[in-house]
């Protein structure tokens, strides 16, 4: 049965309550602009197994004044049939991270993934990504999500 | 893989930009002789180019002249050429030292900061990551740190790529004992101690180490090891540099023998 985008985002915001409030917040405002097809949640059709370790390819912009802004990063909300919600924030493990009001490079990233925790049942790979509408300059970030599961179906 | 472009060829230069008017990412490097320079990919992101050469009298409503300089853009997405005025504007609006450099100021190389960090191309960042998951495996990790990992990939970026096997099927194999390259008085040595599970960093004895004949016998629940030694590659006009990285495996019996 083809569902539809608004169950989607319900389940998806659904999914989102009780982690730390301030990403539960920013996630959920971005689950209501994205385009349902991007959030992958066909529990029947789950990739697996699930990835033992947890990676954070990022982009970062540092601006003069402290500021970070993320062009692109990785987030993982795991999940166990308990109910057990946790969001999972690796150290970025590569890309790079640039000089906010230039775009210069200036290093690269190389930090260790997390270890998967053992008791996961569901692993969701959230990437966000800032584009940049060329006909108006904005950036729009967008979103997707990949849903893994600890038994095949 | 993406089309690639030279940064430097002849008395031309050329340079890939994305939507914010910023560099696109170095991929590649050839660092020094005549035909030095850097490349860049077409990546998806890539959206518009410029092109700068001596001035051949030979120009259009495609091209702009400045100080002696013929510029030419192409938008990378619609496939067209630039206008005069776009070329213009776009060089108003791209970073000074880009423009320098398009201007044929400075080494054939991007500038740091411009595409990579003046040290580290694409396919080196690539390798690096190879190495570290290599380390650490691809399962739980024991007594690795980013500071290792650090360590060792930094003297990886300078090492001839021949000189690293990252490939376990050409691993060498071992029954009992593993004998560490000795390095020099620069070198650190590292060993990895892996099976499916974990991968762990065995801490040495450095009294052990000292002695001539140096080996280690791993527990017989790992059967691979990662031997790796920073400042391997000795030079007497530099600074020893580089890395030897080898990897064991444990040569499996066969019982019916």
């Amino acid at each position: 049965m083809t569902r539809n985008e608004l169950s989607i985002k319900a389940e998806a915001i659904g999914l989102l309550t009780g982690i730390d409030s301030e990403w539960q917040e920013y996630l959920a405002e971005l689950v209501k602009t994205v385009d349902a097809r991007k959030l992958n949640l066909n529990w029947d059709n789950a990739f697996y197994p699930l990835p033992k370790q947890l990676r954070n390819p990022a982009v970062v912009r540092e601006f003069k004044d402290g500021e970070r802004e993320y062009v692109s990063s990785q987030l993982w909300l795991r999940l166990n049939k308990r109910g057990d919600r946790e969001l999972l924030v690796p150290d970025e493990t590569s890309g790079v991270l640039l000089e906010g009001e230039t775009g210069k490079v200036l290093k690269p990233f190389n930090g260790l993934p997390l270890i998967t925790p053992e008791d996961t049942d569901f692993l969701i790979r959230i990437h966000i990504k800032e584009d940049e509408d060329y006909r108006t300059g904005h950036s729009i970030a967008s979103m997707n999500w990949c849903l893994y599961s600890n038994s095949m179906s | 893989m993406s089309e690639s472009v030279q940064n430097h060829i002849g008395n031309k230069r050329k340079v890939l930009f994305d939507i914010r008017n910023a560099v696109g990412i170095v991929s590649s490097a050839k660092r020094y002789g005549p035909e030095a320079t850097t490349f860049q990919s077409l990546e998806r992101n890539i959206v518009f180019s410029l092109t700068a050469e001596k001035y051949d009298k030979v120009i259009n409503q495609n091209s702009f002249v400045e100080n002696g300089i013929k510029f030419t853009g192409h938008w990378q997405r619609s496939d067209r050429q630039m206008t005069s005025s776009e070329i213009k504007w776009k060089l108003m609006h791209i970073a000074p030292e880009i423009k320098a450099y398009l201007m044929g100021e400075g080494s054939p190389l991007l500038p740091a900061g411009f595409g990579w960090d003046g040290k580290h191309t694409n396919i080196e960042l690539a390798r690096a990551n190879r190495i570290k998951q290599l380390i650490i495996g691809e399962t739980r990790f024991e007594n690795i740190t980013s500071e290792i990992i650090d360590i060792i990939t930094e003297d990886a970026f300078v090492t001839p790529s021949k000189e690293l096997n990252l490939d376990w099927d050409k691993a060498i194999e071992f029954d009992d004992k593993i004998y560490p390259l000795a390095g020099n008085e620069n070198s650190q040595l590292f060993i990895f101690l892996q099976n499916d599970d974990v991968s762990t960093r065995l801490d040495i004895d450095e009294a052990e180490k000292a002695k001539d004949i140096f080996s280690i016998q791993p527990d017989a629940k790992y059967n691979r090891v990662v031997v790796i030694v920073t400042k391997y590659i000795t030079s007497p006009n530099y600074p020893n540099y580089g890395i030897s990285l080898e990897l064991y495996k444990r040569r499996v019996k066969n019982d019916s023998q």
